[in-house]
């Protein structure tokens, strides 16, 4: 499943917005809504057909304000909590994946993320923090990164994913494993 | 009907990473003007600010003279049209044009009018009933002015409506959009990275790169007159020639293995901003550059000798491009000469069309 954060303006439509979602996504949930802020549970095969960027543009222009919107897997959910709900107004308008949510957030107010940073650390435990350590410390080589915890490439590269699994951040790519050691050193 | 003012805008994104700054136009009412420039000039980002997407960090901006930095985009009367042509698949085009009429309460009827009107301009009343799916690309792209047209909007905005069609459909949408323009004559801003689609549409081309306007004018100015080594370089396929030498206070131009005479006027210019026997950048388009007998005969004193490094012929005409020191020229010939890689060939510049440019600032040396 793929969720779907929308913030929009106080005097946006709100409830139209929800029901041309729905009307959109056969799958959608939709969870909070606080007037400024709207959750959706979207099933990511219900997106093929329209991907975010097009539903951003169309949003734009039928309703003529500014939307953030931001998707992530199911996962990041662990260190989300409700920290969206009240810091997604700093992001501009536009459509941002997980990884570059929290890389906006931690550049605007790095302040607002330690809801997620507590999060984070109650999700990763011993063994993860030394994955990801020696992951960095090996320049993202994982086979190198192995080689230095006397482990198989294919358990560093299991771990690497249950990391992804429990956090929703992809620590394989740059942003993701910048954000996730930005985090922890907040 | 509108006109846009920009006045000292600028844009800083958070980090500080300055996106637009120093930028000042005027676009006339019913104008068709193409903001170009290549990937991350700050062009896009310059159309978001009039969308209303984007704050504007300084400087005012202006629609019908009033300051609209504050204005909320549903307040300032502007229809967009995206790159992705966008589409809501779940909706026949008759809705997909009629749902931003919806949302504002119009009235059935002329929702209805409207829709049909701008079906009939698109040549989209045979498709009304269907679904995006069972639509080509060029149709969407349609589909995607028509949700525009309906607005009846001061100004549009366009932000690479055409990059995601093929070759062929781009070249058959360009005309049409000029057309729709002369028809309904809404003011408008259209952002290409495509310097033909700029050549081509545009009433006036605003070249940017870095953040920066480089250069204002109709498309004819622009070509023939370009401000600096970028626009010169930038508009035109093949690119402008660029070679790096030396002009004599004897009226020469010199470089590597060429030595051409500048023509009376030019030289009394480059002679009076003291440009006397320093390092200077001769431009030269590919056209200007002649294997004809009879220009070489006109010309004596404007031959270069060059090796042809590869030749290409493109129908009509061929490019063929060579060396001169280490900076390879390309020359636009006829495609009667038979030139084939490793000839020797003699040509000559038509020093009448040539320009210099300050080889530190890299501007067109003018008075």
């Amino acid at each position: 499943m793929q969720k779907l954060h929308v913030h929009m303006h106080k005097s946006a439509p709100h409830s139209m917005v929800e029901d041309l979602l729905i009307d959109l996504y056969p799958s959608v949930t939709f969870f909070v809504n606080n007037g400024v802020y709207t959750y959706f549970s979207i099933d990511i095969n219900d997106t093929v057909d329209l991907p975010l960027e097009d539903l951003y543009n169309l949003l734009v222009t039928d309703f003529e304000m500014r939307f953030t919107l931001c998707y992530h897997p199911s996962a990041a959910k662990n260190l989300i909590g409700n920290a969206f709900s009240t810091t997604l107004n700093v992001l501009p308008s536009g459509t941002f994946s997980f990884e570059e949510t929290l890389f906006k957030l931690y550049k605007a107010h790095p302040e607002n993320l330690s809801t997620i940073k507590t999060n984070l650390n109650s999700v990763l435990t011993q063994t993860d923090n030394v994955t990801l350590t020696a992951f960095g410390n090996a320049n993202m080589k994982a086979l190198r990164a192995a080689k230095r915890l006397f482990i198989h490439r294919n358990t560093m590269q299991y771990r690497l994913d249950h990391i992804q699994e429990m956090t929703g951040i992809d620590v394989k790519t740059f942003k993701g494993l910048f954000i996730i050691h930005a985090l922890q050193s907040l | 009907m509108a006109q846009i003012k920009f006045d000292q805008l600028k844009k800083i994104y958070e980090g500080d990473v300055v996106a637009v700054q120093d930028f000042n136009l005027k676009v006339d009412d019913q104008e068709f003007i193409v903001l170009v420039g290549p990937s991350g000039c700050g062009k896009s980002t310059t159309l978001r600010m009039v969308a209303g997407l984007e704050d504007i960090t300084e400087g005012d901006l202006y629609i019908d003279d009033i300051r609209v930095n504050d204005v909320a985009p549903k307040d300032r009367d502007i229809a967009m049209v995206f790159q992705s042509y966008a589409l809501y698949p779940h909706m026949t085009v008759y809705d997909n044009m009629a749902f931003s009429l919806k949302l504002r309460k119009f009235p059935k009827d002329e929702i209805d009018e409207r829709v049909q009107n701008a079906a009939d301009i698109l040549g989209l009343k045979p498709y009304l009933d269907r679904k995006p799916k069972a639509l080509s690309g060029g149709q969407k792209q349609r589909v995607a002015l028509g949700r525009a047209i309906v607005r009846d909007a001061n100004v549009f905005l366009m932000d690479e409506p055409l990059s995601n069609l093929d070759a062929k459909l781009r070249v058959q949408m360009r005309a049409e959009i000029i057309k729709l323009h002369k028809r309904i004559k809404t003011t408008t801003v259209y952002v290409t990275h495509d310097q033909i689609e700029a050549m081509t549409m545009a009433d006036r081309i605003v070249i940017m790169n870095d953040g920066f306007i480089q250069q204002v004018g109709v498309p004819k100015e622009i070509y023939d007159y370009p401000n600096n080594i970028f626009v010169g370089g930038f508009i035109g396929t093949p690119a402008m020639n660029f070679v790096y030498g030396k002009y004599t206070k004897e009226g020469y131009f010199e470089s590597d293995n060429v030595k051409v005479k500048v023509p009376g006027v030019k030289a009394k210019l480059l002679n009076d901003k003291n440009y006397g026997d320093k390092p200077i950048v001769l431009g030269i388009r590919p056209e200007d550059i002649h294997d004809e007998n009879i220009v070489l005969e006109t010309y004596k004193e404007s031959h270069v000798k060059l090796k042809v490094e590869v030749s290409e012929l493109l129908g009509a005409e061929t490019n063929v491009y060579a060396k001169i020191g280490d900076k390879e020229i390309v020359a636009r010939v006829s495609a009667r000469d038979d030139i084939k890689m490793g000839d020797e060939l003699e040509l000559a510049f038509d020093m009448n069309k040539v320009h210099f440019f300050d080889i530190d600032s890299e501007e067109r040396i003018r008075n």
